[in-house]
């Protein structure tokens, strides 16, 4: 299970084996936010950089998970907006009075929520290992259990089951066995 | 309201909801559907975080160079050449930037202004008019249903840099293959009347046979009018001259003075003086790029060299004219290292290629 605490200690301290899984993490998905606010994805990549070495370059510390994923997301949705701000200007002064459409910071926050989502399935699907991995992708794609089974050429029993293993070691990574257990105690208190 | 700090772990509760949704096959909304939570998947895929982080860790190299200075230059003079950089030894980061072959990938500019890097990922695109997707195929419209038909012209532009390439499928079904360095700009409805584009570069088209519709490559001021055909048309700036070499079917080359008919097998050529004529050829050569190969007859080691450093960016130089001018005819795959080129032509044409970073510098062997 993925140590948060340890990871913020790691990463404050500018380890590199941190911010490899900083960037494994949050990367794509900043990209993608950055993609989703600009209406294109092109130099999206170098916004993000831009954060990323500004954090590296900073002695700005981190107490949480929770206050570092706020940062990033709101350092792009800056970056972003500036951008915006730029092209609308740049539109007005030509005579160009249509400007794009700009998302608003609650907007923002929605989106980058999604975003966040997206973020936490592609890791857990990247830790499922071969046919397991392989039955999830083509599940998500949109494949009944039959397709799935023709295209692997397994059994459609074998599907269900590795189905229902890929979400059992799902779960168990994202510590949701304990979650469910204590939900079903303490719901007789609410 | 949520705020910045609490999309982290409100996202953890969304994503529980979510994986419940696509276990149990119930998608609550648009979101937890499987096509959307895919489609979103593909687009953080794109993105490689591992050479992202090690750009990163190049540009922290330059930048804690300054405080080792003095220690590096005690040792360096001591023969360590490589243990004070920065982290530490990490020898992939000091390989000089490596020379790779072309790949799919290319700039898409749309009429409204919008930019879009594009590659062998799966995307989806939505404008105001249609969904323009992208898969392994290439590039290729969805028009929605309720658009109306309309006459104007609006154009989009699909650039392939230098060690790219790229396919298209155009709104009435024929197929564009796009070279390094090249630039198509085509509309997404063909207006009534003409089916026109205009190219620089080096592209194969198949058109798909419309006799009341002629369609029209313009290209550097020329035009190629065709009807239903299989033909290349190579117009590099650089080299001064349009060819268009003609696979099947038929076509009319219209250039500022004079204009040509070309039968199957035969390629015309309008210098930059502008002359115009034709001749039969063997159209392989020029066509095999786009099925993935370099195939060279009797060519010139420069001209060579124009094409193939298209295709893996890079620069080369001559030392010495006699180089230049060495022959080759051979072929090989594109998807091929640029070591395998380097040597064939080194072991062939008796020349050394001295490579330095995405710089190659070719010599005669004495």
């Amino acid at each position: 299970m993925f140590d948060s605490e340890r990871f913020i200690v790691e990463l404050n301290r500018k380890k590199d084996t941190a911010w490899l899984r900083l960037y494994e993490e949050f990367y794509p998905a900043l990209c993608a936010y950055a993609a989703r606010l600009l209406h294109e994805n092109a130099g999206v990549e170098d916004i993000v950089q831009e954060c990323m070495i500004g954090l590296w370059h900073s002695s700005l510390h981190f107490n949480n998970v929770r206050a570092l994923a706020g940062w990033l997301y709101k350092a792009v949705y800056s970056r972003a907006l500036n951008l915006l701000r730029d092209r609308n200007n740049a539109r007005r002064l030509l005579g160009n009075y249509t400007s794009e459409f700009i998302y608003s910071e609650e907007m923002a926050i929605e989106l980058a929520i999604e975003e966040s989502v997206i973020a936490k399935l592609r890791l857990v699907l990247a830790e499922l290992s071969g046919q397991q991995r392989n039955v999830m992708n083509l599940s998500l794609e949109g494949y009944k259990v039959r397709e799935i089974a023709s295209i692997l050429g397994i059994s459609e029993n074998t599907v269900k089951m590795q189905k229902k293993r890929a979400y059992a070691m799902i779960r168990e990574r994202m510590g949701m066995v304990w979650g469910v257990l204590l939900a079903t105690i303490f719901s007789d208190f609410f | 309201m949520n705020t910045w700090n609490d999309i982290y772990d409100y996202s953890d509760k969304i994503f529980r909801q979510v994986l419940e949704q696509i276990e149990e096959e119930k998608p609550v909304n648009e979101f937890s559907s499987p096509e959307i939570l895919n489609g979103r998947l593909q687009e953080q895929l794109q993105y490689d975080s591992f050479s992202a982080y090690r750009k990163l860790k190049k540009h922290r190299r330059r930048h804690t160079v300054r405080w080792y200075g003095v220690a590096a230059g005690i040792m360096l003079f001591l023969g360590l050449t490589w243990g004070w950089l920065g982290q530490g030894p990490d020898s992939e980061d000091l390989l000089t930037e490596t020379i790779c072959p072309g790949n799919k990938k290319a700039v898409l500019a749309l009429a409204d202004g919008s930019v879009w890097y594009v590659g062998d990922t799966v995307m989806t695109i939505t404008t105001a008019r249609e969904n323009i997707c992208i898969d392994s195929n290439g590039l290729f419209f969805r028009t929605p249903k309720e658009v109306v038909q309309c006459d104007d012209d609006t154009y989009h532009f699909l650039t392939v840099p230098r060690g790219g390439e790229f396919t298209m499928t155009l709104s009435d079904g024929s197929r564009v293959w796009l070279n390094a360095e090249s630039e198509l700009r085509f509309p997404l409805q063909f207006a009534s009347g003409r089916r026109k584009v205009f190219l620089t570069g080096e592209a194969y088209f198949e058109v798909e046979k419309d006799t009341e519709h002629p369609f029209i490559v313009e290209v550097n001021g020329s035009e190629i009018e065709v009807l239903g055909t299989g033909f290349n048309v190579r117009s590099y700036r650089n080299e001064g001259r349009v060819v268009t070499t003609l696979a099947e079917g038929n076509v009319c080359f219209r250039s500022a003075d004079s204009r040509i008919l070309l039968e199957p097998g035969e390629q015309s050529i309008l210098n930059e003086d502008g002359v115009l004529w034709k001749q039969k050829v063997d159209i392989y050569p020029y066509i095999a790029w786009k099925d993935g190969r370099f195939v060279f007859r009797k060519q010139r080691l420069e001209d060579i060299m124009t094409t193939v450093g298209r295709w893996y960016n890079v620069e080369v130089r001559f030392k010495d004219e006699e180089s230049k001018n060495i022959t080759f005819s051979g072929g090989m795959m594109r998807y091929e290292g640029f070591e395998v080129f380097v040597k064939m032509i080194e072991a062939i044409g008796s020349v050394k290629c001295n490579i330095e970073g995405t710089t190659v510098c070719v010599a005669k062997n004495k």
